[in-house]
Protein backbone atom coordinates (compact mmCIF):
# COMPACT_ATOMS: atom_id res chain seq x y z
CA UNK A 1 0.00 0.00 0.00
CA UNK A 2 2.75 2.38 0.86
CA UNK A 3 4.37 1.74 -2.45
CA UNK A 4 1.38 3.05 -4.39
CA UNK A 5 1.40 6.05 -2.17
CA UNK A 6 5.06 6.65 -2.84
CA UNK A 7 4.63 6.22 -6.53
CA UNK A 8 1.84 8.70 -7.02
CA UNK A 9 3.48 11.20 -4.75
CA UNK A 10 6.69 11.04 -6.71
CA UNK A 11 6.45 13.45 -9.65
CA UNK A 12 9.12 11.42 -11.38
CA UNK A 13 6.70 8.52 -11.61
CA UNK A 14 4.27 10.39 -13.83
CA UNK A 15 7.12 11.96 -15.70
CA UNK A 16 8.35 8.47 -16.43
CA UNK A 17 4.95 7.61 -17.92
CA UNK A 18 4.02 10.81 -19.71
CA UNK A 19 7.28 12.61 -20.43
CA UNK A 20 10.06 10.03 -20.27
CA UNK A 21 13.66 10.99 -20.80
CA UNK A 22 16.77 8.86 -20.67
CA UNK A 23 17.59 10.26 -17.26
CA UNK A 24 14.23 9.32 -15.84
CA UNK A 25 14.27 5.85 -17.36
CA UNK A 26 17.66 5.38 -15.75
CA UNK A 27 16.37 6.62 -12.41
CA UNK A 28 13.59 4.02 -12.37
CA UNK A 29 15.84 1.25 -13.61
CA UNK A 30 18.09 2.00 -10.69
CA UNK A 31 15.15 2.21 -8.36
CA UNK A 32 13.88 -1.22 -9.37
CA UNK A 33 17.35 -2.65 -9.21
CA UNK A 34 17.55 -1.52 -5.62
CA UNK A 35 14.02 -2.69 -4.82
CA UNK A 36 13.60 -5.83 -6.92
CA UNK A 37 10.65 -7.04 -4.85
CA UNK A 38 8.63 -4.02 -5.99
CA UNK A 39 9.64 -4.07 -9.63
CA UNK A 40 6.71 -6.15 -10.85
CA UNK A 41 4.15 -4.03 -9.14
CA UNK A 42 5.70 -0.79 -10.35
CA UNK A 43 5.80 -1.96 -13.95
CA UNK A 44 2.23 -3.22 -13.75
CA UNK A 45 1.04 0.06 -12.30
CA UNK A 46 2.89 2.01 -14.96
CA UNK A 47 1.57 -0.08 -17.82
CA UNK A 48 -1.97 0.45 -16.60
CA UNK A 49 -1.56 4.19 -16.80
CA UNK A 50 -0.08 3.82 -20.24
CA UNK A 51 -2.85 1.59 -21.43
CA UNK A 52 -5.84 3.27 -19.92
CA UNK A 53 -5.00 6.84 -19.10
CA UNK A 54 -3.31 8.09 -22.20
CA UNK A 55 -4.60 11.38 -23.45
CA UNK A 56 -4.16 12.71 -26.94
CA UNK A 57 -2.39 15.96 -27.60
CA UNK A 58 -0.90 17.52 -30.66
CA UNK A 59 2.28 18.63 -28.99
CA UNK A 60 4.76 21.10 -30.34
CA UNK A 61 7.15 19.71 -32.92
CA UNK A 62 10.85 20.23 -32.26
CA UNK A 63 10.90 22.89 -34.97
CA UNK A 64 7.90 24.73 -33.57
CA UNK A 65 9.50 24.62 -30.17
CA UNK A 66 12.71 26.13 -31.48
CA UNK A 67 10.90 28.86 -33.38
CA UNK A 68 8.80 29.69 -30.36
CA UNK A 69 11.90 29.87 -28.17
CA UNK A 70 13.61 32.18 -30.62
CA UNK A 71 10.60 34.46 -30.73
CA UNK A 72 10.50 34.64 -26.96
CA UNK A 73 14.22 35.42 -26.76
CA UNK A 74 13.77 38.20 -29.30
CA UNK A 75 10.97 39.69 -27.27
CA UNK A 76 13.02 39.40 -24.08
CA UNK A 77 15.82 41.24 -25.81
CA UNK A 78 13.34 43.91 -26.79
CA UNK A 79 12.18 44.13 -23.17
CA UNK A 80 15.78 44.58 -22.11
CA UNK A 81 16.30 47.39 -24.55
CA UNK A 82 13.15 49.03 -23.31
CA UNK A 83 14.32 48.75 -19.72
CA UNK A 84 17.60 50.42 -20.61
CA UNK A 85 16.12 53.46 -22.21
CA UNK A 86 15.63 55.95 -19.47
CA UNK A 87 12.73 57.84 -18.08
CA UNK A 88 12.71 60.27 -20.95
CA UNK A 89 11.50 57.52 -23.22
CA UNK A 90 8.99 56.46 -20.62
CA UNK A 91 7.68 59.99 -20.55
CA UNK A 92 7.58 59.95 -24.31
CA UNK A 93 5.70 56.72 -24.25
CA UNK A 94 3.23 58.19 -21.86
CA UNK A 95 2.60 60.96 -24.35
CA UNK A 96 2.26 58.36 -27.04
CA UNK A 97 -0.26 56.54 -24.91
CA UNK A 98 -2.25 59.73 -24.51
CA UNK A 99 -2.06 60.23 -28.23
CA UNK A 100 -3.32 56.73 -28.80
CA UNK A 101 -6.25 57.38 -26.51
CA UNK A 102 -7.09 60.45 -28.51
CA UNK A 103 -6.84 58.37 -31.63
CA UNK A 104 -9.27 55.89 -30.23
CA UNK A 105 -11.69 58.57 -29.08
CA UNK A 106 -11.74 60.18 -32.43
CA UNK A 107 -11.94 57.01 -34.44
CA UNK A 108 -13.62 58.66 -37.34
CA UNK A 109 -11.15 61.50 -37.49
CA UNK A 110 -8.12 59.36 -36.91
CA UNK A 111 -9.29 56.93 -39.51
CA UNK A 112 -9.42 59.71 -42.02
CA UNK A 113 -5.98 60.90 -41.03
CA UNK A 114 -4.76 57.40 -41.61
CA UNK A 115 -6.45 57.24 -44.96
CA UNK A 116 -4.96 60.57 -45.82
CA UNK A 117 -1.50 59.39 -44.94
CA UNK A 118 -1.92 56.25 -46.95
CA UNK A 119 -3.78 57.59 -49.89
CA UNK A 120 -1.66 60.69 -50.21
CA UNK A 121 0.52 59.09 -52.81
CA UNK A 122 -2.14 59.19 -55.42
CA UNK A 123 -4.35 61.95 -54.19
CA UNK A 124 -3.29 65.45 -53.40
CA UNK A 125 -6.45 66.68 -51.79
CA UNK A 126 -8.57 64.47 -49.67
CA UNK A 127 -12.29 64.57 -50.40
CA UNK A 128 -14.81 65.80 -47.94
CA UNK A 129 -14.83 63.51 -44.95
CA UNK A 130 -17.11 60.58 -45.63
CA UNK A 131 -19.09 59.66 -42.59
CA UNK A 132 -18.11 56.32 -41.18
CA UNK A 133 -21.39 55.83 -39.49
CA UNK A 134 -22.82 54.99 -42.86
CA UNK A 135 -25.25 52.10 -42.48
CA UNK A 136 -26.26 51.73 -46.13
CA UNK A 137 -24.07 50.81 -49.10
CA UNK A 138 -22.83 54.14 -50.36
CA UNK A 139 -20.56 55.50 -53.07
CA UNK A 140 -18.86 58.79 -52.34
CA UNK A 141 -17.18 60.58 -55.20
CA UNK A 142 -14.91 63.46 -54.43
CA UNK A 143 -16.80 66.77 -54.27
CA UNK A 144 -20.12 65.17 -55.11
CA UNK A 145 -23.18 64.21 -53.11
CA UNK A 146 -23.25 60.69 -51.74
CA UNK A 147 -24.89 58.03 -53.88
CA UNK A 148 -26.98 55.40 -52.10
CA UNK A 149 -26.54 51.94 -53.53
CA UNK A 150 -28.81 48.92 -53.56
CA UNK A 151 -29.02 46.86 -50.38
CA UNK A 152 -27.48 43.41 -50.50
CA UNK A 153 -25.44 42.87 -53.64
CA UNK A 154 -24.47 45.87 -55.72
CA UNK A 155 -22.39 46.15 -58.84
CA UNK A 156 -20.20 49.00 -60.07
CA UNK A 157 -18.38 49.28 -63.35
CA UNK A 158 -15.86 51.96 -64.32
CA UNK A 159 -14.95 52.47 -67.94
CA UNK A 160 -11.44 53.38 -69.05
CA UNK A 161 -12.71 56.95 -69.47
CA UNK A 162 -14.03 57.05 -65.92
CA UNK A 163 -17.74 56.56 -66.62
CA UNK A 164 -19.55 54.72 -63.86
CA UNK A 165 -22.29 52.14 -64.41
CA UNK A 166 -24.20 51.20 -61.29
CA UNK A 167 -26.16 47.94 -61.28
CA UNK A 168 -26.06 47.95 -65.07
CA UNK A 169 -28.14 51.08 -65.61
CA UNK A 170 -27.34 54.35 -63.91
CA UNK A 171 -24.42 55.99 -65.63
CA UNK A 172 -22.38 58.79 -64.16
CA UNK A 173 -20.38 60.74 -66.69
CA UNK A 174 -16.94 62.00 -65.90
CA UNK A 175 -17.09 65.74 -66.67
CA UNK A 176 -13.41 65.97 -67.55
CA UNK A 177 -11.87 63.06 -69.37
CA UNK A 178 -8.38 63.80 -68.15
CA UNK A 179 -9.21 64.07 -64.50
CA UNK A 180 -9.34 61.33 -61.95
CA UNK A 181 -11.53 61.56 -58.90
CA UNK A 182 -11.22 59.72 -55.65
CA UNK A 183 -14.04 57.26 -55.00
CA UNK A 184 -14.90 55.82 -51.61
CA UNK A 185 -17.13 52.79 -51.58
CA UNK A 186 -18.63 51.92 -48.20
CA UNK A 187 -20.20 48.47 -47.91
CA UNK A 188 -21.58 47.90 -44.38
CA UNK A 189 -22.11 44.50 -42.77
CA UNK A 190 -24.81 42.47 -44.44
CA UNK A 191 -23.95 43.78 -47.91
CA UNK A 192 -21.52 42.97 -50.69
CA UNK A 193 -20.37 44.61 -53.88
CA UNK A 194 -18.53 43.82 -57.10
CA UNK A 195 -16.49 46.59 -58.69
CA UNK A 196 -14.80 46.66 -62.06
CA UNK A 197 -12.14 49.33 -61.88
CA UNK A 198 -11.14 51.57 -64.78
CA UNK A 199 -8.18 49.32 -65.66
CA UNK A 200 -10.39 46.21 -65.89
CA UNK A 201 -9.41 44.86 -62.45
CA UNK A 202 -12.33 43.18 -60.75
CA UNK A 203 -12.85 43.51 -57.00
CA UNK A 204 -15.31 41.56 -54.85
CA UNK A 205 -15.83 43.65 -51.72
CA UNK A 206 -17.02 41.73 -48.71
CA UNK A 207 -19.33 42.90 -45.91
CA UNK A 208 -18.09 45.58 -43.53
CA UNK A 209 -15.47 46.93 -45.94
CA UNK A 210 -14.38 50.19 -47.53
CA UNK A 211 -12.49 50.62 -50.75
CA UNK A 212 -10.89 53.89 -51.83
CA UNK A 213 -9.74 54.14 -55.43
CA UNK A 214 -9.43 56.65 -58.28
CA UNK A 215 -12.04 56.71 -61.02
CA UNK A 216 -9.15 56.36 -63.48
CA UNK A 217 -5.58 55.27 -62.91
CA UNK A 218 -3.41 58.12 -64.13
CA UNK A 219 -0.22 57.47 -62.15
CA UNK A 220 2.64 55.06 -62.79
CA UNK A 221 1.29 52.91 -60.03
CA UNK A 222 -2.24 51.66 -59.59
CA UNK A 223 -2.89 52.28 -55.90
CA UNK A 224 -6.03 51.61 -53.94
CA UNK A 225 -6.83 51.50 -50.23
CA UNK A 226 -8.76 48.75 -48.46
CA UNK A 227 -10.24 48.32 -45.01
CA UNK A 228 -12.00 44.98 -44.61
CA UNK A 229 -11.98 42.07 -47.02
CA UNK A 230 -11.83 41.84 -50.79
CA UNK A 231 -10.93 39.39 -53.52
CA UNK A 232 -8.95 40.89 -56.38
CA UNK A 233 -8.65 39.75 -59.96
CA UNK A 234 -6.02 42.18 -61.16
CA UNK A 235 -5.70 43.08 -64.82
CA UNK A 236 -2.15 42.53 -66.09
CA UNK A 237 -0.12 45.65 -66.71
CA UNK A 238 3.61 45.10 -66.50
CA UNK A 239 4.38 48.80 -66.48
CA UNK A 240 1.97 49.80 -63.74
CA UNK A 241 2.08 47.65 -60.63
CA UNK A 242 -1.17 47.32 -58.71
CA UNK A 243 -0.82 48.11 -55.02
CA UNK A 244 -3.43 47.45 -52.37
CA UNK A 245 -2.76 49.37 -49.17
CA UNK A 246 -4.20 48.58 -45.79
CA UNK A 247 -3.37 50.24 -42.46
CA UNK A 248 -0.89 47.45 -41.73
CA UNK A 249 0.39 45.99 -44.96
CA UNK A 250 0.81 46.71 -48.64
CA UNK A 251 0.32 44.09 -51.31
CA UNK A 252 2.02 44.71 -54.64
CA UNK A 253 1.08 42.71 -57.73
CA UNK A 254 1.40 42.81 -61.48
CA UNK A 255 -1.51 40.63 -62.56
CA UNK A 256 -3.00 37.98 -60.34
CA UNK A 257 -5.90 36.76 -58.23
CA UNK A 258 -5.78 37.05 -54.47
CA UNK A 259 -7.90 37.56 -51.37
CA UNK A 260 -7.04 40.15 -48.75
CA UNK A 261 -8.71 40.28 -45.37
CA UNK A 262 -7.81 43.33 -43.28
CA UNK A 263 -10.64 44.04 -40.87
CA UNK A 264 -9.69 46.65 -38.27
CA UNK A 265 -11.11 44.50 -35.47
CA UNK A 266 -9.01 41.46 -36.42
CA UNK A 267 -5.55 41.10 -35.03
CA UNK A 268 -4.30 39.45 -38.19
CA UNK A 269 -4.24 40.50 -41.82
CA UNK A 270 -4.55 37.56 -44.20
CA UNK A 271 -3.46 37.47 -47.81
CA UNK A 272 -4.25 34.36 -49.84
CA UNK A 273 -2.90 33.94 -53.33
CA UNK A 274 -4.90 32.05 -55.96
CA UNK A 275 -2.84 32.78 -59.04
CA UNK A 276 0.34 34.61 -60.07
CA UNK A 277 2.53 36.19 -57.44
CA UNK A 278 2.29 38.98 -54.90
CA UNK A 279 4.72 40.89 -52.74
CA UNK A 280 3.71 41.88 -49.23
CA UNK A 281 5.37 44.44 -47.04
CA UNK A 282 4.50 46.17 -43.80
CA UNK A 283 2.94 49.60 -44.14
CA UNK A 284 5.53 50.94 -41.72
CA UNK A 285 8.50 48.64 -42.15
CA UNK A 286 11.41 48.47 -39.76
CA UNK A 287 14.97 48.40 -41.04
CA UNK A 288 15.14 44.63 -41.08
CA UNK A 289 11.69 43.97 -42.49
CA UNK A 290 11.95 42.52 -45.93
CA UNK A 291 9.05 42.04 -48.24
CA UNK A 292 7.40 38.62 -48.48
CA UNK A 293 6.77 36.79 -51.74
CA UNK A 294 3.76 34.51 -51.87
CA UNK A 295 3.26 31.52 -54.13
CA UNK A 296 -0.16 30.36 -55.32
CA UNK A 297 -1.93 28.35 -52.64
CA UNK A 298 -0.16 30.16 -49.82
CA UNK A 299 -1.57 32.27 -47.04
CA UNK A 300 0.40 35.04 -45.37
CA UNK A 301 -0.90 35.82 -41.93
CA UNK A 302 0.45 39.10 -40.56
CA UNK A 303 0.12 39.72 -36.85
CA UNK A 304 -0.52 43.44 -36.45
CA UNK A 305 0.75 43.82 -32.92
CA UNK A 306 3.91 41.82 -33.26
CA UNK A 307 4.55 42.67 -36.89
CA UNK A 308 5.35 39.05 -37.52
CA UNK A 309 4.25 36.95 -40.46
CA UNK A 310 3.50 33.27 -40.86
CA UNK A 311 3.15 31.56 -44.21
CA UNK A 312 0.88 28.54 -44.58
CA UNK A 313 -0.09 26.31 -47.48
CA UNK A 314 -3.87 26.35 -47.63
CA UNK A 315 -6.88 25.36 -49.66
CA UNK A 316 -7.60 28.71 -51.32
CA UNK A 317 -11.25 27.86 -51.88
CA UNK A 318 -11.86 28.28 -48.21
CA UNK A 319 -10.76 31.90 -48.42
CA UNK A 320 -12.32 32.87 -51.72
CA UNK A 321 -15.60 30.94 -51.89
CA UNK A 322 -17.48 33.88 -50.31
CA UNK A 323 -17.31 35.60 -53.70
CA UNK A 324 -19.54 32.83 -55.07
CA UNK A 325 -22.05 33.01 -52.24
CA UNK A 326 -20.89 30.14 -50.08
CA UNK A 327 -18.41 29.56 -47.28
CA UNK A 328 -16.36 26.42 -47.19
CA UNK A 329 -14.70 25.14 -44.07
CA UNK A 330 -12.44 22.29 -43.20
CA UNK A 331 -11.83 21.56 -39.57
CA UNK A 332 -12.42 25.20 -38.72
CA UNK A 333 -13.27 26.58 -35.28
CA UNK A 334 -16.94 27.47 -34.99
CA UNK A 335 -15.93 30.88 -33.62
CA UNK A 336 -14.30 31.78 -36.95
CA UNK A 337 -17.31 30.65 -38.92
CA UNK A 338 -19.58 32.60 -36.62
CA UNK A 339 -17.50 35.73 -37.05
CA UNK A 340 -17.84 35.49 -40.80
CA UNK A 341 -21.58 34.93 -40.52
CA UNK A 342 -21.87 37.98 -38.27
CA UNK A 343 -20.28 40.13 -40.93
CA UNK A 344 -22.16 38.57 -43.76
CA UNK A 345 -25.60 39.00 -42.22
CA UNK A 346 -24.84 42.02 -40.04
CA UNK A 347 -25.92 40.32 -36.84
CA UNK A 348 -24.35 39.36 -33.54
CA UNK A 349 -24.04 35.99 -31.93
CA UNK A 350 -23.87 35.32 -28.22
CA UNK A 351 -22.54 32.03 -26.98
CA UNK A 352 -24.48 30.33 -24.25
CA UNK A 353 -21.33 28.32 -23.61
CA UNK A 354 -18.34 30.23 -25.00
CA UNK A 355 -16.27 27.08 -25.24
CA UNK A 356 -18.54 25.88 -28.02
CA UNK A 357 -16.59 28.35 -30.12
CA UNK A 358 -13.81 25.82 -30.40
CA UNK A 359 -15.98 23.10 -31.94
CA UNK A 360 -14.48 22.08 -35.28
CA UNK A 361 -16.70 22.07 -38.31
CA UNK A 362 -16.22 21.12 -41.93
CA UNK A 363 -18.43 21.60 -44.94
CA UNK A 364 -19.94 24.07 -47.35
CA UNK A 365 -22.44 26.70 -46.35
CA UNK A 366 -24.69 28.29 -48.97
CA UNK A 367 -24.99 31.83 -47.65
CA UNK A 368 -26.98 33.09 -50.61
CA UNK A 369 -30.07 31.69 -48.88
CA UNK A 370 -31.78 33.60 -46.09
CA UNK A 371 -30.26 33.52 -42.64
CA UNK A 372 -32.85 31.23 -41.08
CA UNK A 373 -32.06 28.55 -43.64
CA UNK A 374 -28.36 29.01 -43.12
CA UNK A 375 -28.71 28.72 -39.34
CA UNK A 376 -30.87 25.65 -39.73
CA UNK A 377 -28.05 24.06 -41.65
CA UNK A 378 -25.56 25.20 -39.01
CA UNK A 379 -27.73 23.52 -36.39
CA UNK A 380 -27.48 20.24 -38.28
CA UNK A 381 -23.75 20.64 -38.61
CA UNK A 382 -23.00 21.51 -35.00
CA UNK A 383 -25.96 20.12 -33.07
CA UNK A 384 -26.22 23.53 -31.45
CA UNK A 385 -29.27 25.76 -31.58
CA UNK A 386 -29.01 29.11 -33.32
CA UNK A 387 -32.00 30.96 -31.98
CA UNK A 388 -33.12 34.52 -32.41
CA UNK A 389 -33.21 36.93 -29.47
CA UNK A 390 -34.02 39.99 -31.51
CA UNK A 391 -33.62 41.29 -35.05
CA UNK A 392 -29.86 41.59 -34.77
CA UNK A 393 -28.93 39.16 -32.05
CA UNK A 394 -28.82 35.40 -32.00
CA UNK A 395 -27.82 32.97 -29.30
CA UNK A 396 -25.89 29.73 -29.82
CA UNK A 397 -26.96 27.04 -27.40
CA UNK B 1 11.62 19.10 -4.53
CA UNK B 2 14.86 17.75 -3.22
CA UNK B 3 17.26 20.28 -1.74
CA UNK B 4 19.86 20.05 -4.49
CA UNK B 5 17.16 20.52 -7.07
CA UNK B 6 15.87 23.48 -5.13
CA UNK B 7 19.28 25.11 -5.12
CA UNK B 8 19.59 24.41 -8.79
CA UNK B 9 16.35 26.20 -9.62
CA UNK B 10 17.29 29.12 -7.40
CA UNK B 11 20.38 29.50 -9.52
CA UNK B 12 18.57 29.12 -12.83
CA UNK B 13 15.89 31.54 -11.73
CA UNK B 14 18.42 34.12 -10.63
CA UNK B 15 20.19 33.90 -13.96
CA UNK B 16 16.96 34.09 -15.92
CA UNK B 17 15.91 37.27 -14.13
CA UNK B 18 19.20 38.81 -15.15
CA UNK B 19 18.51 38.09 -18.77
CA UNK B 20 20.64 34.97 -19.17
CA UNK B 21 19.39 33.20 -22.28
CA UNK B 22 20.82 29.85 -21.21
CA UNK B 23 18.74 30.03 -18.06
CA UNK B 24 15.72 30.80 -20.16
CA UNK B 25 16.42 27.74 -22.31
CA UNK B 26 16.67 25.57 -19.22
CA UNK B 27 13.30 26.73 -17.95
CA UNK B 28 11.81 26.59 -21.42
CA UNK B 29 12.99 23.04 -22.10
CA UNK B 30 11.85 21.86 -18.73
CA UNK B 31 8.31 23.16 -18.87
CA UNK B 32 7.19 24.06 -22.38
CA UNK B 33 5.90 20.65 -23.44
CA UNK B 34 3.84 20.26 -20.31
CA UNK B 35 2.58 23.84 -20.53
CA UNK B 36 1.62 23.37 -24.15
CA UNK B 37 -0.15 20.12 -23.38
CA UNK B 38 -1.98 21.82 -20.52
CA UNK B 39 -2.95 24.79 -22.67
CA UNK B 40 -4.16 22.54 -25.47
CA UNK B 41 -6.73 21.20 -23.05
CA UNK B 42 -8.13 24.68 -22.57
CA UNK B 43 -8.07 25.82 -26.19
CA UNK B 44 -7.67 23.98 -29.45
CA UNK B 45 -6.37 27.13 -31.11
CA UNK B 46 -2.65 26.41 -31.53
CA UNK B 47 -1.73 29.90 -32.63
CA UNK B 48 -3.46 31.42 -29.65
CA UNK B 49 -1.69 28.93 -27.45
CA UNK B 50 1.74 29.67 -28.90
CA UNK B 51 1.11 33.37 -28.45
CA UNK B 52 0.05 32.71 -24.88
CA UNK B 53 3.26 30.82 -24.15
CA UNK B 54 5.24 33.71 -25.58
CA UNK B 55 3.33 36.14 -23.42
CA UNK B 56 3.81 33.85 -20.45
CA UNK B 57 7.59 33.95 -20.64
CA UNK B 58 7.60 37.69 -21.25
CA UNK B 59 5.27 38.08 -18.29
CA UNK B 60 7.46 35.87 -16.12
CA UNK B 61 10.52 37.74 -17.24
CA UNK B 62 9.01 41.17 -16.68
CA UNK B 63 7.12 40.59 -13.46
CA UNK B 64 8.89 37.48 -12.24
CA UNK B 65 11.01 39.37 -9.72
CA UNK B 66 7.95 39.20 -7.50
CA UNK B 67 8.44 35.47 -7.37
CA UNK B 68 10.48 35.10 -4.21
CA UNK B 69 10.34 31.33 -4.04
CA UNK B 70 11.59 29.72 -7.22
CA UNK B 71 10.34 26.38 -5.98
CA UNK B 72 6.93 27.75 -6.86
CA UNK B 73 8.05 28.45 -10.42
CA UNK B 74 6.11 25.56 -11.91
CA UNK B 75 2.95 26.60 -10.12
CA UNK B 76 3.47 30.18 -11.22
CA UNK B 77 3.91 29.10 -14.86
CA UNK B 78 0.78 26.96 -15.01
CA UNK B 79 -1.35 29.49 -13.20
CA UNK B 80 -0.15 32.41 -15.29
CA UNK B 81 -0.57 30.48 -18.54
CA UNK B 82 -4.15 29.66 -17.65
CA UNK B 83 -4.85 33.30 -16.90
CA UNK B 84 -3.29 34.46 -20.18
CA UNK B 85 -5.18 31.91 -22.28
CA UNK B 86 -8.48 32.78 -20.69
CA UNK B 87 -7.82 36.46 -21.21
CA UNK B 88 -7.03 35.86 -24.87
CA UNK B 89 -10.09 33.68 -25.32
CA UNK B 90 -12.20 36.43 -23.83
CA UNK B 91 -10.74 38.98 -26.22
CA UNK B 92 -11.12 36.64 -29.15
CA UNK B 93 -14.63 35.51 -28.63
CA UNK B 94 -15.98 38.58 -26.90
CA UNK B 95 -17.21 36.59 -23.97
CA UNK B 96 -19.91 38.78 -22.65
CA UNK B 97 -20.71 36.94 -19.48
CA UNK B 98 -17.81 34.85 -18.34
CA UNK B 99 -18.32 32.59 -15.46
CA UNK B 100 -15.69 30.94 -13.40
CA UNK B 101 -16.33 27.39 -14.40
CA UNK B 102 -16.28 27.78 -18.14
CA UNK B 103 -13.14 25.71 -18.69
CA UNK B 104 -14.24 22.52 -20.20
CA UNK B 105 -10.85 20.87 -19.85
CA UNK B 106 -11.49 18.34 -22.45
CA UNK B 107 -9.28 15.57 -21.19
CA UNK B 108 -9.68 12.57 -23.42
CA UNK B 109 -8.60 9.32 -21.95
CA UNK B 110 -8.53 6.42 -24.31
CA UNK B 111 -9.59 3.25 -22.73
CA UNK B 112 -8.71 0.44 -25.04
CA UNK B 113 -11.04 -2.41 -25.70
CA UNK B 114 -9.09 -5.39 -24.67
CA UNK B 115 -9.94 -8.70 -23.24
CA UNK B 116 -9.46 -8.54 -19.53
CA UNK B 117 -9.92 -11.04 -16.80
CA UNK B 118 -13.35 -10.68 -15.27
CA UNK B 119 -12.18 -8.87 -12.22
CA UNK B 120 -10.04 -6.28 -13.88
CA UNK B 121 -12.60 -5.84 -16.61
CA UNK B 122 -15.11 -4.79 -14.05
CA UNK B 123 -12.70 -2.38 -12.43
CA UNK B 124 -11.77 -0.79 -15.71
CA UNK B 125 -15.39 -0.41 -16.69
CA UNK B 126 -15.84 1.47 -13.47
CA UNK B 127 -12.84 3.61 -14.25
CA UNK B 128 -14.13 4.32 -17.71
CA UNK B 129 -17.48 5.30 -16.33
CA UNK B 130 -15.96 7.41 -13.66
CA UNK B 131 -13.74 9.34 -16.04
CA UNK B 132 -16.54 9.97 -18.49
CA UNK B 133 -18.59 11.44 -15.69
CA UNK B 134 -15.87 13.64 -14.26
CA UNK B 135 -16.46 17.36 -14.08
CA UNK B 136 -14.09 19.53 -16.14
CA UNK B 137 -12.34 20.66 -12.98
CA UNK B 138 -11.61 17.06 -12.04
CA UNK B 139 -10.22 16.31 -15.45
CA UNK B 140 -7.99 19.35 -15.17
CA UNK B 141 -6.90 18.14 -11.79
CA UNK B 142 -5.90 14.73 -13.10
CA UNK B 143 -4.09 16.30 -15.96
CA UNK B 144 -2.03 18.51 -13.68
CA UNK B 145 -1.25 15.64 -11.38
CA UNK B 146 0.01 13.49 -14.23
CA UNK B 147 1.88 16.21 -16.05
CA UNK B 148 3.54 18.29 -13.41
CA UNK B 149 5.36 18.00 -10.17
CA UNK B 150 2.87 20.28 -8.48
CA UNK B 151 1.67 19.71 -4.96
CA UNK B 152 -1.99 19.05 -4.22
CA UNK B 153 -2.19 22.49 -2.74
CA UNK B 154 -0.83 24.11 -5.89
CA UNK B 155 -3.04 22.04 -8.17
CA UNK B 156 -6.09 22.88 -6.10
CA UNK B 157 -5.23 26.58 -6.34
CA UNK B 158 -4.92 26.46 -10.12
CA UNK B 159 -8.11 24.48 -10.60
CA UNK B 160 -9.93 26.38 -7.89
CA UNK B 161 -10.96 23.57 -5.58
CA UNK B 162 -10.13 22.42 -2.05
CA UNK B 163 -6.79 20.63 -1.61
CA UNK B 164 -8.57 17.81 0.19
CA UNK B 165 -10.84 17.02 -2.67
CA UNK B 166 -7.91 17.19 -5.09
CA UNK B 167 -6.21 14.40 -3.23
CA UNK B 168 -9.38 12.37 -2.89
CA UNK B 169 -10.15 12.44 -6.56
CA UNK B 170 -6.65 11.47 -7.59
CA UNK B 171 -6.72 8.51 -5.27
CA UNK B 172 -10.09 7.38 -6.48
CA UNK B 173 -8.79 7.09 -10.01
CA UNK B 174 -5.51 5.56 -9.03
CA UNK B 175 -7.45 3.07 -6.97
CA UNK B 176 -9.00 1.60 -10.08
CA UNK B 177 -5.63 0.87 -11.54
CA UNK B 178 -4.30 -1.00 -8.55
CA UNK B 179 -3.58 -4.65 -8.65
CA UNK B 180 -6.00 -6.96 -6.88
CA UNK B 181 -7.93 -4.45 -4.94
CA UNK B 182 -11.42 -5.23 -3.85
CA UNK B 183 -14.07 -2.76 -2.89
CA UNK B 184 -13.63 -3.27 0.82
CA UNK B 185 -10.07 -2.21 0.66
CA UNK B 186 -11.03 0.81 -1.32
CA UNK B 187 -12.64 2.49 1.64
CA UNK B 188 -9.70 1.73 3.83
CA UNK B 189 -7.40 2.99 1.19
CA UNK B 190 -9.33 6.20 0.83
CA UNK B 191 -9.32 6.78 4.53
CA UNK B 192 -5.60 6.38 4.72
CA UNK B 193 -4.95 9.23 2.38
CA UNK B 194 -7.78 11.59 2.87
CA UNK B 195 -7.62 11.80 6.60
Amino acid sequence: MNLYYHLIENPLFFKWIYHPTEEINLYWEKFMELNPEDAELILDFKSKFEKHLQYKTDGLSELEKKILAREILQRIELENKKKNRFRLIRLGMRYAAVAIIFLIIGTGISYLLMVKKQANDFVQNLPVAPSFNIQEPTLIIENQPEIALKQGESELEYSAQGKIKIDNDLVIENDNENSSKLNTLVIPYGNRSTITLADGTKVWLNAGSRLIYPSRFVDKKREIFLVGEAFFQVEKDKNRPFIVKTPDIEVKVLGTKFNLSAYPEDNIVQTVLTEGSVEIKYAHPGIFDRSIQLKPGQLASVNKQKQSTNIYNVDVNYYTSWTEGFFSFSNTDLSRVVKRLERYFNIRFIYDDPLNGSIKISGKLDVSKNKEEVFEYMTKLTELNFSKINERTYIIK
Amino acid sequence: MRSTEKEYWYLVWDKFKNGDSEAFKTIYNEFTDALFAYGSKITSNRDLLKDSIQDLFIDVYTYGSKLRQPELLEFYLFKTLKRIIIKKLKEDQRFSAMNEDFERFDLKFTIEDEVFGKDSEKKLKLLQKEISQLAPASRELLFLKFNSGLSYEAIAKIVGIKPDSAKKQIYRIVQRLRKDMDSKNLELFMMCFTA
